[in-house]
């Protein structure tokens, strides 16, 4: 029998997906349940309670305290889970439970296949400060207008709440239109801008990961810089997001789904998704020697 | 400038919100659209505003006309944000008044009836029958349920329960 975290690694792919098949359950099952006279689970992704404990979305939390000036205490308890889920995780929420990231990898795969190939497809790491220069406006505009700008921008919050309506009261609301504007875009575009610089969900998740995180490890030494066929960075291809894995600077914008890990494996098994404890291995392709016998070191210790 | 125009103008006929609600501003930012009120609700009463552009979009109301409230309380309770304050008591309850409209109202032309007066669950209190005949609210008793409006026989409705957030 294999290793567990190895067995994991391998078929990483289809336990995310079926993970993302079982939420989207769940959120078709609650409101069902609901209608049928039981209340003990109630809720969408936006926030969610099993009997008393009540979970909460932590960007809403943000945007309870920016809107009313107020705190409540029982916000930090319902924001709790999500938070320490991202703060050992990642952002595992975007990439195991979000319906919207699900649609999103189908449009995206939908456009690969139907649109002609683009020329250029660039594969590099954006600077950090602009993902969050673009969660700060969005925190600023929210509190200048009194908008609870969130709520709306939320994806898995649209999409669970409108699956509610529909389920509960036979309508959906005109905020699903965005839902579909933003999925058309996605097959056009093919690069996942939404999940990947905008959605203030993720945004706000990525703000609890620090230095002992859960990130994909990357062991220069065997990386095959995979040239075969003429096809190069298979793991960049295999990134929703068309990050370098192999570069330190992929968080915030990575969300551990583990594609490249994967992908990966069928090569020199280079990256690997893990804990250390001292953040990642902060090494590019080509850097100096010493640096490489460190990560040597770690590949031993593991 | 405009923006706040065009909130008070949004504003100016706030929807009746379920019980225990905020009034109207406070309520639109701290309810985050969380849909756990439509839920739990037994009756089908609370349903979320769709079609509407605005910060109404996905805000639970009801109209009393199609279903009204029957003060379960099962939705303050559920309510994440307190955006429903968590009230236990029927008489806490204040989400609008009832209007009597004596110009179709049976009793004032010449008809017996006396459906909201003996529907309402204040009974005798929220609504009483001057000289055992014309029904007139109290609007300090009346709670803004709604069942009064559901049950009144003319088309439309001859008594109206608004919210008692107007002037928020």
């Amino acid at each position: 029998m294999t290793d567990p975290i190895q067995h994991l690694n391998r078929h990483m792919h289809r336990y995310r997906r079926v993970c993302q098949w079982l939420v989207l359950a769940v959120l078709v099952g609650v409101p069902l349940l609901n209608t049928s006279g039981i209340h003990a689970v109630a809720g969408t992704l936006y926030s969610f309670s099993i009997g008393q404990l009540t979970v909460m979305d932590p960007a809403l939390v943000i945007q309870g305290i920016l809107l009313t000036g107020q705190f409540a205490f029982p916000w930090l308890i319902a924001a709790a889970v999500p938070f320490l889920l991202a703060a050992f995780l990642g952002k595992v929420f975007c990439s195991w439970m979000c319906p919207f990231n699900l649609l999103g990898e189908f449009a995206q795969k939908i456009g690969e296949k139907c649109l002609p190939a683009r020329t250029r497809v660039r594969f590099t790491n954006p600077p950090a400060y602009r993902y969050w220069v673009i969660f700060a406006g969005i925190l600023v505009i929210m509190t200048i207008l009194g908008v609870p700008l969130m709520t709306y921008l939320s994806m898995p919050g649209l999409i669970s709440g409108q699956l509610s309506d529909w389920i509960v009261q036979n309508s959906v609301g005109i905020e699903i239109v965005l839902v579909g504007i933003l999925l058309v875009l996605e097959v056009g575009t093919r690069s996942r801008f939404w999940c990947k610089y905008i959605c203030p969900v993720g945004a706000t998740l990525a703000l609890a990961m620090h230095r002992r995180t859960l990130r994909v490890q990357y062991f220069p030494q065997k990386c095959q810089a995979c040239r075969v066929r003429g096809s190069h960075k298979p793991c960049s291809n295999a990134c929703p997001f068309h990050l370098d894995p192999r570069r330190a600077d992929i968080y915030p914008y990575c969300m551990n789904c583990g594609e490249c890990v994967v992908v990966c494996r069928q090569w020199g098994r280079a990256l690997v998704l893990g804990f250390t404890s001292h953040g990642r291995t902060k090494i590019a392709v080509g850097e100096s020697a010493s640096k490489t016998e460190r990560s040597k070191k770690e590949v031993n210790n593991e | 400038m405009i923006w706040r125009l065009l909130k008070k103008l949004a504003n100016l006929h706030p929807p009746l919100r379920p019980p225990g609600a905020l009034p109207e501003a406070v309520f639109q930012r701290l309810c985050i659209r969380c849909r756990k009120c439509a839920q739990v609700c037994p009756y089908g009463t609370i349903r979320m505003t769709h079609g509407e552009w605005g910060l109404k979009m996905g805000t639970p109301v009801i109209y009393p006309r199609q279903v009204p409230c029957y003060l379960c309380l099962k939705c303050p309770a559920v309510c994440p944000t307190d955006a429903l304050e968590p009230i236990t008591e029927m008489a806490e309850v204040k989400m609008g008044t009832a209007t009597i409209n004596t110009a179709g109202c049976l009793p004032y032309n010449g008809v017996l009836c006396r459906a909201c007066y003996e529907r309402c669950p204040i009974y005798r209190e929220a609504i009483t029958l001057k000289e055992e005949i014309y029904p007139v609210v109290h609007p300090e008793k009346c709670v803004g349920c709604g069942i009064c409006e559901n049950v009144c026989p003319t088309e439309p409705a001859s008594i109206r329960v608004f919210s008692r957030h107007f002037e928020d």
